[in-house]
């Protein structure tokens, strides 16, 4: 999808609309990628504070969204960089226990803290293949083009990320049947 | 096909990424309860994922346009500063080869010089002791030696030619002396002349 061109050009309403329109994807993307609620915020208007400045800087030619999503990463990592920020170890998480049932755990919202903290704790290099496949359902010759990447070794990461997800995941992966509820 | 490239295929499968192995895959999964499983358990990771709570997140636009503002200000700063700063260098450079400014460390002192330096001491000022000026470049040692026996040379003329000097001084003093002496024996003479002169005039008086 192609933003509006207006925004380019410095007009205010164009760029709102823009905003309005990513600002939402871009949370999603940040905090899987970093991990944490309280920094995605701070991390949004980062971004869009850098689409507006290097606005000139995008050509049509490429993918809106690939660029944006190029910015946020560099965001994240420029701030984990500065604020030297970890993702919590899944040590400090409660460990999902073999009494409740992983619903139960997910409507005390355990469920979904450990699912982005098993997300937060994958290498950086398959923690974003998971991010972009998954949640921006980008395809993996998008993720290849923004990247840089061949698309077999996005690919390859994507199948490892999601491997090893099922293993940090595996108490609630093991109860298919409940999951469905 | 093996297991182990089923199971290496399943991720790619349960995302929808066609490969042309799909159907050996899927064959293979209606045979193998194993792998059934592990598809079934990374479908379940897919589902997991969806479970997760996105924060609703409104960017704030007038921030947005004060933080851009506050940025360019300090990016305006910046190149003022940097403006400033390489004028200063420029003229610090300028004024440095303009005056021909020569700054250096001495020992025990610091020389700042501009221009091209004082005029070279005139020789006259110690005609008696001119020493030939000794400048020390670089070590050389057969030129300093050089430099060192002229010096010697020039001591030793200007020793001779004092002795030379003070000789003949010497000389004056003692002809001086000399004719100093003779006139006193001269005087003497007359004196003595003079003494017996008188001593028969009053002689001559006692008898009359």
């Amino acid at each position: 999808m192609k933003p509006d061109l207006d925004w380019q050009n410095g007009s205010s309403a164009a760029f709102e609309m823009l905003v309005r329109r990513w600002q939402q994807p871009v949370a999603r993307f940040l905090f899987h990628l970093v991990g944490r609620k309280e920094l995605v915020a701070d991390l949004c208007q980062e971004v869009f504070l850098r689409v507006y400045e290097h606005r000139l800087r995008y050509r049509e030619s490429g993918t809106f969204a690939a660029w944006l999503y190029r910015i946020a990463l560099n965001v994240a990592r420029d701030a984990k960089r500065r604020c030297r920020y970890e993702p919590r170890s899944l040590d400090d998480v409660e460990p999902v226990s073999d009494g409740p049932s992983p619903d139960a755990a997910c409507e005390q919202a355990e469920c979904g803290r450990l699912i982005v903290q098993s997300i937060a704790d994958l290498p950086e290099s398959l923690r974003i293949v998971l991010v972009l496949r998954h949640y921006e359902e980008m395809s993996f010759d998008q993720i290849a083009r923004m990247l840089g990447e061949p698309a077999s070794t996005i690919k390859s990461r994507f199948s490892a990320a999601l491997r090893r997800l099922r293993e940090r995941l595996r108490p609630l992966c093991d109860n298919p049947t409940e999951l469905e509820r | 096909m093996k297991c182990t490239d089923v199971r290496a295929a399943l991720p790619l499968l349960i995302y929808g990424e066609s490969s042309t192995e799909d159907a050996a895959v899927r064959e293979h999964l209606a045979n193998c309860p194993d792998c059934r499983r592990e598809y079934e358990a990374l479908q379940g990771v897919r589902r997991l994922l969806d479970k997760t709570s996105v924060p609703h997140v409104a960017v704030d636009l007038h921030q947005l346009h004060c933080s851009l503002s506050e940025r360019q200000q300090r990016r305006e700063k910046r190149w003022q500063h940097a403006a400033l700063t390489l004028g200063a260098l420029a003229a610090a450079l300028l004024v440095a080869f303009g005056l021909h400014l020569d700054i250096r460390f001495d020992a025990s002192q610091l020389v700042v010089r501009w221009g091209d330096g004082p005029p070279p001491v005139a020789e006259t000022c110690y005609p008696d002791f001119a020493i030939p000026q000794i400048q020390a470049v670089k070590p050389d040692v057969p030129e300093e030696l050089r430099v060192l026996s002229e010096l010697i040379h020039a001591l030793k003329q200007d020793a001779d030619s004092r002795d030379q000097r003070f000789s003949e001084r010497l000389d004056r003093l003692q002809e001086h002396v000399h004719a100093l002496q003779s006139q006193a024996d001269l005087r003497w003479d007359t004196t003595e002349k003079d003494v017996a002169a008188l001593y028969l005039l009053t002689r001559k008086g006692e008898k009359p």
